[in-house]
């Protein structure tokens, strides 16, 4: 099982295309941080710009904290297109190449190989959010220093102390992980039912916007089955930045997405197991 | 072991369509197995559910004495296999597609190991190459080396020689003949009977779905002796009349244009030649074909009709 992994991270890691999701990440992090480092300080003056009528707004608001909340906001929409590219072409990738049939006559179960691919996922997946939590939160203590986050809600502001942020977004880093890795197993689930590698990166994105599009329409029927989608659930991470903590949401939310996960493996191992390699 | 693989009455069917219909089959460990058919006859699909790649419908296959269904891992570490034309990771070098493919199948000492088999797949010096950059003919090859890379006592390689110049395909039967030495069991399938013929020990021929005609190979040969013996003549009736009143006349076979078709043993054709001779009757072929090879030729023309080609 452990060179199983081992061969599948291997192959990750030697594909050219695998690095286009750290690639994208590091430009679009270093391009918002030279915008705001640049015209920053014009950018806060004008969102607060209201706030100061009425208060005396102290401080280095522009900050690393700051930065990275900004960033988490962005790249909310990439980051699955980056997740898909990778795990919706491990299985229908290797079928379309045909190096399934070699793959599927070594010595070990359509389960552990299943398992390897998801593992190794899993793991690119981790190592893309480590990437973006050190460029992003890292780099922008760096280059702005730290200090209190304000963030803006609809009906209000919250400040949070300095100190109070960093599991924050330790935690949101581990919602995210969790949201990526749900597209992660999806995308590979799809990648199990068709030899076409294109077909589940395609669907997958299909999905997501579709789902966050109903997620985002108030229609009492859509309102209904809301709850149930995974996209609802992607977001939650904002809420870390919420005083005081929706501790209950936060955990209903990491349950339907681990749910998801579970869900989505299930199918793809039911199918899996029994498919037979033509290609 | 009586038999290293058992096929019990197996089917696997697609909708209406039975690629593999109710076939049984069973091959001694050290020979070489010939599985001769057109295309379409379900070569493919008998070898595929052999490494457990497809699921059969009914039956069972004992592989090494073991059940596939129960034994899957233990019975895969004991195969090398080629299915179809061997595929691989292409931007990755053969020596990385080998180390990959020898370590899943826990091949010990495996930088040496690759080492001998690149000497004997005569891949010494691309290795290190992008998998890309290979000719089909090398492909081939590193095929071959990933089926032997672990040492397994049964080896299964489907159409091994589709690609190969000349010169290919006598390396690839010598190193057939050089693993049967060693003790392996090889099972070849081809849509040539001619090779199969050259290195079997056994074979199986499959049409639809069936093996049609099982056996050793020097049994169903002999069998064979008879030949049918093809005449083109400018006057075929009158050779015909002929013939009927020779010692040939019981061995006259059916009538085709200017062909005159007859069964004879090989000692027989100069006679044959002769009487037509004397009498004066042009003779512009003589074919003679065993029955085997004209029933194997009769039905892969049959296969071709029916797929449109």
């Amino acid at each position: 099982m452990r060179t199983l992994l081992l061969t599948e991270l291997y192959k990750i890691g030697t594909r050219p295309r695998s690095y286009i999701g750290f690639v994208a990440i590091t430009a679009i992090v270093l391009l918002i941080e030279l915008a705001l480092w640049l015209d920053g300080e014009a950018y806060i003056g004008f969102i607060l710009q209201s706030l100061e009528q009425s208060f005396d707004v102290q401080g280095r608001i522009l900050n690393g904290q700051l930065v990275a909340f900004v960033i988490l906001q962005t790249l909310i929409v990439q980051m699955p297109l980056l997740v898909a590219l990778i795990s919706g072409d491990l299985i229908s990738g290797e079928a379309a190449a045909g190096t399934i049939r070699l793959l599927m006559t070594r010595p070990y179960t359509r389960g552990e190989v299943l398992w390897a691919k998801f593992t190794a996922a899993s793991i690119y997946v981790f190592l893309l959010i480590l990437w973006l939590g050190l460029l992003a939160l890292g780099g922008g203590m760096l280059f702005f220093g730290g200090g209190d986050l304000i963030v803006l809600k609809s009906d209000g502001l919250i400040i949070l102390k300095e100190a109070d942020t960093l599991w924050r977004f330790f935690a949101a880093f581990g919602i995210s992980f969790l949201s990526l890795s749900v597209v992660s197993t999806f995308s590979l689930m799809l990648s199990c039912f068709t030899d076409n590698s294109i077909g589940p990166i395609i669907a997958s994105m299909a999905v997501i916007i579709l789902f966050t599009i109903i997620g985002t329409l108030e229609v009492p029927l859509f309102e209904r089955i809301t709850p149930f989608l995974f996209t609802t659930h992607m977001i939650v991470w904002r809420n870390l930045f919420d005083f005081p903590l929706d501790i209950p949401l936060l955990l209903r939310s990491s349950a339907v997405l681990v749910g998801h996960i579970l869900v989505f493996l299930g199918i793809s191992f039911y199918h899996f197991s029994k498919k037979d390699i033509q290609h | 072991m009586e038999h290293i693989i058992s096929i019990e009455h197996v089917t696997k069917s697609y909708g209406r369509f039975h690629a593999v219909d109710d076939l049984s089959l069973h091959i001694r460990p050290g020979e070489i197995f010939g599985f001769l058919g057109p295309n379409g006859a379900g070569k493919s699909t008998t070898l595929r559910m052999l490494l457990s790649l497809i699921q059969p419908d009914t039956g069972h296959i004992r592989l090494f004495g073991l059940d596939q269904r129960l034994h899957r891992r233990e019975i895969l570490r004991r195969i090398g296999s080629i299915i179809e034309k061997p595929d691989f990771y292409l931007y990755l070098s053969g020596l990385d597609n080998l180390r990959i493919f020898g370590a899943l199948s826990h091949t010990p000492r495996l930088r040496h190991r690759i080492d001998e088999i690149l000497e004997l797949t005569g891949l010494k010096g691309r290795e290190g190459d992008r998998v890309q950059t290979y000719s089909h003919g090398m492909k081939q090859r590193l095929g071959l080396a990933q089926a032997l890379l672990h040492d397994p006592e049964l080896i299964i390689l489907d159409e091994p020689t589709t690609g190969l110049d000349p010169q290919g395909i006598i390396e690839l039967r010598n190193l057939i003949l050089y693993l049967k030495q060693q003790g392996k069991t090889v099972l070849l399938s081809s849509h040539i009977l001619s090779e199969i013929e050259l290195i079997a020990d056994s074979m199986a021929i499959m049409h639809r779905g069936k093996a049609v005609v099982q056996g050793r190979v020097a049994d169903l040969l002999s069998a064979q002796e008879n030949l049918l013996v093809h005449l083109e003549t400018g006057q075929p009736e009158t050779a015909r009349a002929l013939l009927r009143q020779s010692p040939f006349a019981h061995q006259l076979q059916g009538e085709k244009d200017n062909l005159v078709e007859l069964r004879c043993h090989r000692e027989e054709i100069p006679g044959l030649i002769a009487l037509l001779s004397n009498q004066h009757i042009p003779l512009y072929s003589v074919q003679a074909t065993r029955s085997l090879e004209d029933y194997f030729l009769s039905i892969t023309e049959q296969a071709r009709y029916s797929s449109g080609m």
